[in-house]
C-alpha cells in the first residue's frame, strides 16, 4: 500500500536522490550513524509527515541536523534472491526511560548536517501505549528493505 | 495532576500492572521476566537473509561485548539488574528516572 512504509520522499527524503543516483544522476550520500526516531502518528503518504515523540525522558526528538533519535542502527549485508535485493538490520534498537506516548512506528535519518529522511514504517501489529520509563525495543531484523 | 499509567500484562508471568516493562514489538515484560530469546537478541548482532521459500530467516547471531552495546541498551542492562534485585513498581521507576539520557552522550 503506497504510502504506509517505504523509502521517505518528502522533504529531505531520498528516494527521489536514490532515484536520480540509480538513473546515472547525483550519487547518493548517506553519513553515519544511522538514526531511528521514535512516533506517535505515521504518515499516510510517502511524502506526508509524522508525529515524533517529543524529547522527554531518556528520549531526544530527532533534529534537523546530526542530533536526537536513536543513533546506531546498522544492517546486515545484502542478499538476493528470486524476488530480488534484500538487507534486515542486525541490532536491536532500545529506549530506555521512555516517555509515555503512543508507539505507532519509526523513522530513519542519517547523520548528514542537515540530514535526510530515509524509512519510515508503522509498528507492525499497529500501535501500543508505552508508560514512562518502560524500555521500547525494535528487535533486531526488523527493519526490512527490499528492491526489485 | 497524577500520572496515568496504563495496566499491561506481562508476557512471561501473565501478572497485569502498571509497572515499568520492557516492550519488544507487540510483547512487554518485567525487567526481571525478559525471556532468554530477548535477551539475546538485546545483546547480539543478528544476520537476517530472504530466502525463497523461506522468507526472512535468521541465519547468524553474534553475542556483543559490553562495550559494543549501543548506550540505551546498557542502561536497560542496569534496569534489569535492579529490577533482578528486588526493585518493582514505584522504586524501579525512581531508580529509571535518574538515569542519564544516554542519547545526550553522543
Amino acid at each position: 500500500m503506497a504510502g504506509t512504509s517505504g523509502l521517505a520522499s518528502g522533504t529531505n527524503g531520498v528516494a527521489q536522490l536514490a532515484l536520480a543516483a540509480i538513473n546515472n544522476g547525483t550519487a547518493l550520500a548517506i553519513t553515519s550513524p544511522l538514526r531511528v526516531g521514535f512516533l506517535s502518528a505515521v504518515r499516510t503518504a510517502n511524502n506526508g509527515t509524522d508525529t515524533e515523540w517529543t524529547t522527554s525522558g531518556g528520549y531526544t526528538a530527532l533534529g534537523s541536523s546530526s542530533t536526537g533519535g536513536v543513533s546506531g542502527l546498522t544492517f546486515a549485508a545484502a542478499t538476493t534472491d528470486t524476488t530480488g535485493a534484500h538487507q534486515a538490520s542486525n541490532v536491536a534498537i532500545t529506549v530506555s526511560n521512555a516517555p509515555a506516548q503512543t508507539w505507532a512506528g519509526n523513522v530513519v535519518h542519517d547523520s548528514a548536517a542537515t540530514n535526510k529522511e530515509t524509512w519510515y514504517a508503522p509498528l507492525t501489529g499497529g500501535s501500543k501505549t508505552i508508560n514512562s520509563g518502560d524500555t521500547v525495543t525494535i528487535s533486531s531484523g526488523s527493519f526490512t528493505s527490499n528492491l526489485g | 495532576m497524577p500520572e496515568i499509567r496504563v495496566p499491561s500484562q506481562c508476557g512471561t508471568c501473565g501478572q497485569v500492572d502498571d509497572h515499568p516493562k520492557l516492550h519488544y514489538n507487540q510483547l512487554q515484560f518485567h525487567h526481571d521476566c525478559i525471556p532468554a530469546f530477548v535477551m539475546d537478541d538485546l545483546t547480539s548482532e543478528t544476520v537476517y537473509e530472504h530466502q525463497d521459500e523461506a522468507g526472512w530467516v535468521m541465519v547468524d547471531r553474534i553475542p556483543l561485548a559490553d562495550e559494543d552495546l549501543l548506550p540505551h541498551t546498557r542502561q536497560m542492562l542496569q534496569v534489569v539488574k535492579k529490577c533482578k534485585a528486588g526493585a518493582r513498581g514505584e522504586e524501579l521507576l525512581t531508580f529509571i528516572r535518574k538515569l542519564k539520557n544516554p542519547q545526550q552522550e553522543d
